[in-house]
């Protein structure tokens, strides 16, 4: 199913939206590496839900303004977001950096939202447990941490990204360096509101993610009133990626669940 | 033209091949590497080859900041200074510098800058600094904030050594309702940057 590449705009910010599908909304917020291609796994979804996937502010084709210096600011600024496009009854799902943004943004104020979908988030720490730090590490380690199956980070690393492409990826590091620095990959303030994200949530983890530490997971299933997790087997920290088909079969499972 | 001695006070008694199996020698080097007593010999005999300086005739001796490294043993450039101060008379001390942004109250900067110009009678020569990207990876600051940070810094120290305190100063980053410098700088408007 093609998807439909257009744009979006939100006070003086204009954004790169993807969309495909009919039906009930699912709004997916992507991780640090923002949205290079579509997925597999947004097709599988589409085949029952309308499946926006917006390329957030200073990342990929995105406006990157100025005064978005923080999560707590991206998260005001999708608020704005859903309110101005008429967006209601959504199913928010978020990868790392994205579903700490999308904890972020239910923490404030879920009325448009009625469920929420975690594939390793970021956003809360574990004490003692850090967080792989893909700040130091290389470009080569940093692809192949991402995965658990090697085979996967191999054809990307064969991959020869040309100078436009190079460019994406330094506008997005700088974005994630800003967003996601320090305190590194959370925000302190975030796991003492999670009470307030009243919507079932499904927590989706990889047992072999090297980034978010899978010992996160249980925290998030704590915190969150009405949540489950479902831990995949060999699998790193893109769930949706590594294990699409299981993942979108998770997923719309719950979805049907909730509706 | 004028000369300065300047070194960074690298660890000598590294070991090498050790050292090899490492990422960096910066940030993730195990400080189980470092021996403080063989580092007590090192402070000794660098800080001895700096003061030499001034008995060569060099203009001024330069210390520099560096911070979680075999590299550079001078995480606190101004306490080298401070020794060095006792232990010379009119050669010049030119700190190079210190990283700005680094810190979260750039106040303490111009505090111990104004210390050690008074403390020296105005042989003070200040150097700003961002610092290396190494540095935020041990300061955890955001260096995607640097510039910023920098210049605010830059521009708050300037003002607390030249405006007549107290005076409130309203920054992006460093927010503070109390600025008002004891001591202030011993060289006028302030030391040379």
């Amino acid at each position: 199913m093609p998807a439909e590449l257009g744009e979006l705009k939100v006070r003086d910010v204009t954004i790169r939206l993807h969309r495909a599908g009919r039906g009930c909304k699912i709004l997916f917020l992507h991780g640090a590496g923002g949205v290079p291609q579509w997925l597999p796994f947004f097709d599988a979804l589409a085949e029952r839900y309308e499946v926006l996937v917006p390329e957030h502010p200073g990342f990929g084709g995105s406006d990157d303004p100025p005064w978005i210096r923080s999560m707590p600011d991206l998260a005001m600024f999708y608020l704005d977001l859903v309110e101005e496009a008429g967006l209601d009854r959504i199913h928010l799902i978020g990868n790392s950096l994205g579903g700490w943004l999308a904890a972020e943004i239910l923490i404030r104020d879920r009325s448009r939202f009625n469920s929420l979908v975690q594939l390793a988030p970021a956003g809360i720490r574990v004490k003692g447990v850090p967080c792989g730090d893909n700040f130091i590490w290389g470009p080569e380690e940093a692809v192949s941490n991402l995965y658990h199956d090697q085979s996967l980070a191999d054809r990307i690393l064969a991959l020869t990204p040309d100078e436009e492409q190079v460019d994406l990826m330094l506008k997005n590091r700088f974005t994630v360096a800003k967003l996601g620095w320090q305190p590194r990959w959370f925000n302190p303030d975030l796991e003492k509101w999670l009470h307030r994200v009243k919507l079932p949530a499904l927590i989706v983890w990889g047992d072999g993610d090297k980034i978010v530490p899978p010992a996160n997971a249980a925290l998030w299933r704590e915190r969150l009133p009405d949540a489950r997790l479902v831990m995949v087997e060999r699998c790193g920290h893109l769930p949706h990626v590594e294990q699409a088909s299981l993942v979108a079969r998770h997923i719309l499972d719950f979805l049907e669940g909730v509706e | 033209m004028q000369l300065v001695s300047f070194h960074l006070m690298p660890y000598r008694p590294l070991d090498l091949e050790e050292a090899a199996k490492h990422r960096s020698p910066w940030v993730v080097l195990p400080n189980r590497l470092y021996d403080p007593v063989k580092g007590a010999e090192e402070y000794a005999r660098h800080i001895d080859a700096l003061v030499y300086a001034e008995e060569l005739g060099f203009d001024a001796i330069g210390v520099n900041e560096h911070h979680q490294t075999a590299y550079g043993l001078m995480p606190a450039p101004n306490l080298i200074a401070s020794a060095l101060i006792q232990r010379t008379k009119t050669i010049k001390i030119a700190i190079l510098g210190r990283a700005l942004p680094l810190v979260n109250n750039p106040i303490y900067i111009a505090e111990e800058f104004a210390m050690l110009d008074v403390m020296s009678k105005g042989r003070i020569i200040a150097g700003f600094v961002r610092g290396i990207g190494s540095e935020y990876h041990s300061s955890g600051v955001n260096p995607y904030f640097s510039h910023e940070r920098f210049h605010e810094a830059h521009d708050l120290i300037i003002r607390a050594w030249t405006e007549p305190g107290p005076f409130a100063f309203d920054g992006e980053h460093f927010s503070l309702r109390y600025v008002n410098l004891w001591p202030r700088p011993y060289q006028s408007p302030h030391p040379p940057v």
